[in-house]
């Protein structure tokens, strides 16, 4: 899997491309981790790459949002693929206060603007 | 007629009268005797046999001295005057008996290997010793010398045959030079003593007595050993190649025992350091070894050097990463004169280094080193080389003979892992008029993540939970362990639905690692009542069928999965339960996200739509038949054995 990113003033894009599973997710993973260290916390995730998540790949998702939200950040989720959206939808992450999903590509701005 | 008339009868059978008649008798009889002596052993042991041939000739030959000085004695020979023949006969007999004895003690040295031709010209050998017992009684003028020129030529041709002198190492060569060189004596003074024979054998008999037979056999005697004696003295010098040369088979032999036989590690460097030192002639050597900690090469086992030398050698150049790069030997021909080594002051001047490599894995280096420069030659090199590749393959052979035992042991205790995780899920089902519970499911290994059970705490009620803890394999196989240990406690505390599942987020918050999670969907039903209370956390959606309308509703509400939220804004999220007033015929479909998630060869996921309308072809079946049509269909779609765990759960009410 192969992670492309685009930094915005006020976030940072990442855009995963390929299935994100158990093996691939690792290095999802390593890279917020890294963005954690810098103080990176707003986290916009475009979806198009996706082609596929399964458990492992939601665990590191959710396991750094309680730390982003903590230190005043969030994840938004953007250009999800339908079989991906709705994965989210059945364990409930749209549920999650600092997990965003949008379906509008534009209004991922407007989500870090108000944080 | 020529030949059967009188005269021509008479000009070639001269005859020998009696005492010739006896005499070949007597040739006839001993031979006999002592081939079948020689034929009872079977051993062959070169120095053995000319030992023994010696003692028998030193035997004859004091045999011989004592009835000389016996019948020089005029004062016994007054007395007893017919002593002399008898010391005579015995000095015949001794000399014969000696000769004999070379011939088929040397006859085993001939046929040493056996083959064809050398069989035949054995039996030509032995015509020809017949043809020379006969001679007294022939008359063949000058074919007598013609036939003793032949033999001669055939007693040299036998005398080539000294193969046996190539296994012998240098000591028993030397043994048995020195033992054919005193033969040779015993045989020249027998031949010394011999000159008189005939003229003597005219005294006692009184008549013209022919031993053509026992010139045969000295001439033979004699041509082989002294062959043997040329050959072994010239064979000498070379000794040493052909022993060194052995012991290299010996030593490529060990290597490949090694192989076969999985030796230890240590014997493995120790033989492939000997064979090295030895094959190079060198005077010292050693072994480094990658580490498995930082893949520095470090001495593994040296020989008659010691670390400080080998270090003041190498002059910190590190030439086991060279050769294992190269994949190649490094020749050194003099280290004072190469760049790479200046400052070098050790003794020693050739250096040597072979990696030791296997088509997987580089494993280190073998050193060989000499104090005389440009000492190592081609001839040395390929066999240090081959050695090293025979060590390489024993390492890799070790190597994946412990990686097969340890897998072994790893599926073993999987196996266990497996059999004690099968027990955590209920082995029996209830199933009554009321109500049927049957379930299927795999895990994609030996353990997995997925969890259900059903427990009847009262009359009438029945708690269901199923759910699929994240990941697969090990990890989600221990946290299934714990949930099974927490929703057991938990269905002990009479919790209502809503208080169940918040407790559990609590219990499962506290022990799973914050990258797990678990999804889980909870029933209590009262089969008095008729109804279902259900909720869903986060896992896949639930399938009831009505049977009074032939609908298959899918029960999508429910929240978010246990271990997400890890704080008390979880109770927020859970909303009302879900109710369901069920039928008699009516049924419930549960199951975890391997069947859903189930993958064709395309990518293609089996997907709810597939789900719904296998559910509905199987409407009409039996529980049993819904699980397993169920299972079937997934299976058939997929082509393949589960890459993700399954569990299918049907609920049937009556």
């Amino acid at each position: 899997m192969e992670i492309k990113e685009n930094f915005h003033s006020t976030y940072i894009t990442l855009m995963p491309i390929g299935e994100l599973d158990a093996n691939s997710s690792v290095i999802l993973d390593e890279r917020i981790a890294q963005l954690l260290e810098t103080g990176t916390v707003n986290i916009h995730i475009d979806g198009s790459g996706i082609s596929y998540i399964n458990s492992p790949g939601l665990g590191v998702v959710i396991s750094y949002v309680d730390e982003l939200a903590a230190q005043g950040g969030k994840f938004v989720f953007s250009d999800l693929s339908d079989n991906v959206a709705d994965v989210f939808s059945i364990l409930g992450l749209d549920r999650l206060d600092h997990l965003i999903i949008v379906n509008d590509p534009t209004e991922v701005e407007a989500h870090f603007s108000t944080s | 007629m020529g030949v059967f008339d009188n005269g021509t009868v008479a000009r070639y059978w001269v005859g020998g009268g009696w005492y010739n008649l006896t005499l070949m008798g007597f040739f006839v009889a001993n031979t006999l005797l002592v081939g079948r002596w020689f034929r009872n052993i079977e051993e062959f042991h070169v120095t053995t046999q000319l030992w023994r041939l010696f003692i028998i000739g030193m035997g004859g030959i004091t045999i011989i001295m004592v009835t000389t000085f016996a019948n020089r004695s005029t004062a016994s020979l007054t007395i007893y005057p017919y002593l002399s023949p008898v010391f005579f006969c015995l000095s015949l007999y001794a000399l014969v008996i000696f000769f004999l004895s070379s011939v088929f003690i040397y006859r085993r040295f001939i046929l040493y290997p056996r083959t064809r031709n050398k069989i035949i010209t054995w039996y030509i050998f032995l015509g020809f010793l017949v043809f020379a017992l006969l001679q007294p009684f022939v008359n063949l003028g000058i074919f007598i010398l013609v036939s003793f020129g032949l033999f001669l030529i055939l007693s040299l041709i036998l005398s080539a045959n000294v193969r046996w002198i190539a296994y012998l190492n240098f000591n028993q060569k030397l043994r048995a030079l020195g033992l054919s060189s005193l033969i040779m004596l015993v045989i020249i003074t027998y031949v010394l003593a011999a000159r008189t024979l005939p003229e003597r054998l005219g005294i006692i008999s009184g008549e013209t007595l022919r031993i053509e037979f026992v010139y045969y056999i000295m001439l033979f005697a004699f041509c082989y050993t002294g062959s043997s004696i040329l050959v072994l003295f010239f064979n000498l010098p070379t000794t040493s190649i052909f022993e060194k040369q052995s012991v290299e088979i010996a030593s490529f032999s060990k290597i490949n025992q090694a192989i076969q036989s999985n030796l230890d590690f240590g014997d493995i460097m120790n033989t492939l350091l000997d064979a090295s030192l030895m094959a190079a002639n060198a005077k010292a050597g050693w072994i480094e070894l990658l580490t498995d900690t930082n893949g520095k090469a470090e001495i593994n086992l040296k020989k008659k050097i010691e670390s400080e030398d080998i270090l003041s050698i190498k002059q910190q150049y590190d030439i086991t990463e060279k050769v294992i790069r190269d994949q190649q030997f490094y020749l050194v021909r003099n280290l004072r004169k190469h760049r790479a080594f200046l400052g070098n002051n050790s003794k020693y001047k050739s250096l040597l280094s072979v990696p030791i490599v296997s088509t997987n894995q580089a494993y280190g280096a073998v050193f060989v080193v000499n104090e005389l420069h440009n000492s190592f030659e081609d001839v040395n090199i390929q066999s240090v080389i081959a050695f090293a590749e025979q060590a390489g393959m024993a390492l890799e052979n070790a190597r994946l003979m412990k990686e097969s035992l340890e897998t072994e042991s790893y599926r073993t205790q999987m196996k266990i892992a497996s059999e004690f995780q099968k027990k955590l899920l209920p082995r029996q089902l209830p199933f009554t008029d009321q109500i049927e519970f049957v379930s299927l499911s795999e895990t994609a290994y030996e353990i997995g993540g997925d969890y259900f059970d059903v427990v009847h705490p009262a009359e009438n009620i029945y708690r269901v939970a199923i759910g699929d803890v994240s990941g697969k394999g090990t990890t989600a196989a221990f946290y299934m362990a714990e949930v099974k240990g927490i929703f057991h406690a938990l269905t002990q505390l009479d919790l209502d639905v809503k208080q169940f599942v918040q407790t559990a987020n609590d219990a499962l918050s506290a022990c799973m690692q914050r990258k797990f999670f678990m999804s889980l969907t909870y029933l209590e039903i009262n089969v008095a009542k008729k109804t279902v209370e259900m909720i869903r956390a986060g896992h896949c959606p639930t399938y009831y069928y009505e049977a009074a309308t032939d609908q298959l509703k899918e029960c999508r509400e429910g929240t978010i999965g246990l271990a997400i939220i890890r704080n008390k804004s979880f109770a927020r999220q859970i909303q009302e339960t879900q109710r369901i007033q069920y039928q008699a015929g009516d049924f419930m479909v549960l199951y975890t996200d391997g069947i859903t998630e189930a993958r064709n060869e395309a990518g293609e996921e089996f997907g709810y739509e597939r789900l719904q309308s296998c559910i509905l072809r199987l409407k009409q079946e039996s529980s049993t038949n819904i699980a397993a049509g169920i299972v079937h269909s997934v299976k058939a779609f997929a082509q393949s054995d589960p890459q993700d765990d399954y569990t299918v759960l049907i609920i049937k009410f009556g």
